[in-house]
């Protein structure tokens, strides 16, 4: 009984590790490749800014979306803007307080498939301490292991109060706030 | 009876560039100052650049004031008589050159304490600190409106002094017809040759 027990472990072992299913489930971002672009408004000038440092577990397997998982986290000290006072405000309490948050979070469950390459999900985003639920649509480009992900997504930056005291309205910065997505990403080697 | 100063001295090149150029400074803050004070909020755009460059120039202004006195320990002015209107001429100057450090301090301390915490980036550059004390004030709003006043009130302060300071140069060149004046300006090239 015991030995049978031991089998049947070992061959639970073999099948997670080594079904083709399993595998193809788990990808890897190259970061290299991949961009976290934001862009905004200062007294009515656009800028554009971006995120350094990122990383994210992806379960997905393309013959069943539904049970696909995301959970990336940005690391929120590694934007900048290309403009020193606003890179010297940005970690600061008023806007993203990197010193209590030093990350966001987006964790999603789920993607629903649309026409063409294109996907949707909903994902709790958590920045500076606030989570919201928020609709993300992306497409999904196939080249061999890879993949690229592209998506953009319109955040208003009260809601999570990013922009505090004399920020909070949107009269020097403005309140929205345009996330741009490219991510690329491999399968996982068994 | 004393023996009667010298007077074909000047100031040194450096004493007299650093005064003009803080005379300059100071005259393009006063404006940038008043203007970007009174603007409205229709062009934010401007109106935020020139707080960025006024600023930058009133740091400036600071640094080269520590740089002329920590000159003017090394190299003495030129000698003047010593009765009661040169006297007074000299505490006005030690005033006008206290003031030219005071007015930037008081704006420091205004953009330090201003709850907008706006960080300074001199010429857009390098990273300027906030004063300690005043960043951490805990009504901001009430003591920036106080440094502003203060700020303002120096600013406008050494403005007419400095105007009595012009007046007096002026009176002592075109009335008195001495050589006060041509002692703030650079010597001419001897021996120029004529085209």
């Amino acid at each position: 009984m015991r030995k049978m027990n031991q089998t049947a472990c070992f061959l639970m072992f073999l099948w997670v590790f080594l079904n083709p299913s399993a595998i193809a489930a788990d990808w890897r971002i190259i970061t290299e490749e991949s961009t976290i672009e934001f862009s905004g408004t200062q007294t009515g000038v656009p800028f554009s800014g971006k995120f350094a440092r990122f990383g994210a577990d992806i379960s997905f397997d393309p013959a069943d979306p539904a049970s696909a998982y995301v959970k990336a986290e940005i690391d929120l000290a590694s934007a900048t803007t290309g403009d020193t006072q606003r890179d010297t405000a940005l970690p600061q309490e008023d806007w993203f307080f990197v010193s209590t948050f030093p990350k966001a979070t987006f964790e999603a469950t789920g993607f629903q498939p649309l026409e063409d390459n294109r996907y949707s999900t909903m994902g709790a985003l958590t920045l500076k301490g606030i989570t919201k639920i928020v609709p993300l649509s992306f497409t999904l480009t196939f080249d061999g292991e890879r993949a690229l992900m592209q998506s953009s997504l319109a955040l208003n930056r009260a809601d999570f109060g990013v922009g505090a005291g004399p920020w909070a309205e949107g009269k020097w910065v403005g309140l929205n706030v345009d996330v741009s997505l490219n991510i690329v990403a491999e399968q996982k080697e068994p | 009876m004393k023996p009667v100063p010298p007077d074909n001295e000047r100031y040194s090149l450096v004493a007299i560039v650093l005064h003009w150029l803080i005379a300059l400074l100071f005259l393009s803050m006063i404006i940038a100052g008043y203007t970007m004070a009174s603007l409205s909020d229709a062009d934010l755009s401007f109106k935020f650049s020139l707080y960025q460059w006024h600023k930058s120039f009133g740091i400036t202004i600071m640094l080269l004031t520590l740089l002329r006195l920590g000159w003017r320990l090394g190299h003495s002015p030129p000698e003047t008589a010593n009765t009661r209107p040169y006297k007074t001429a000299k505490l006005m100057h030690g005033l006008l050159y206290g003031l030219t450090l005071m007015i930037p301090l008081a704006g420091w301390a205004l953009v330090s304490a201003s709850p907008f915490n706006i960080p300074t980036a001199l010429f857009g550059e390098f990273n300027w600190p906030h004063l300690p004390y005043f960043s951490t004030l805990p009504d901001k709003q009430s003591a920036e409106a106080s440094l502003k006043l203060v700020h303002m009130g120096l600013a406008y302060g050494t403005g007419v002094l400095a105007l009595g300071h012009m007046a007096a140069a002026l009176y002592h060149h075109f009335l008195l017809k001495d050589r006060i004046l041509v002692k703030m300006m650079p010597k001419k090239r001897k021996n120029r040759v004529k085209p």
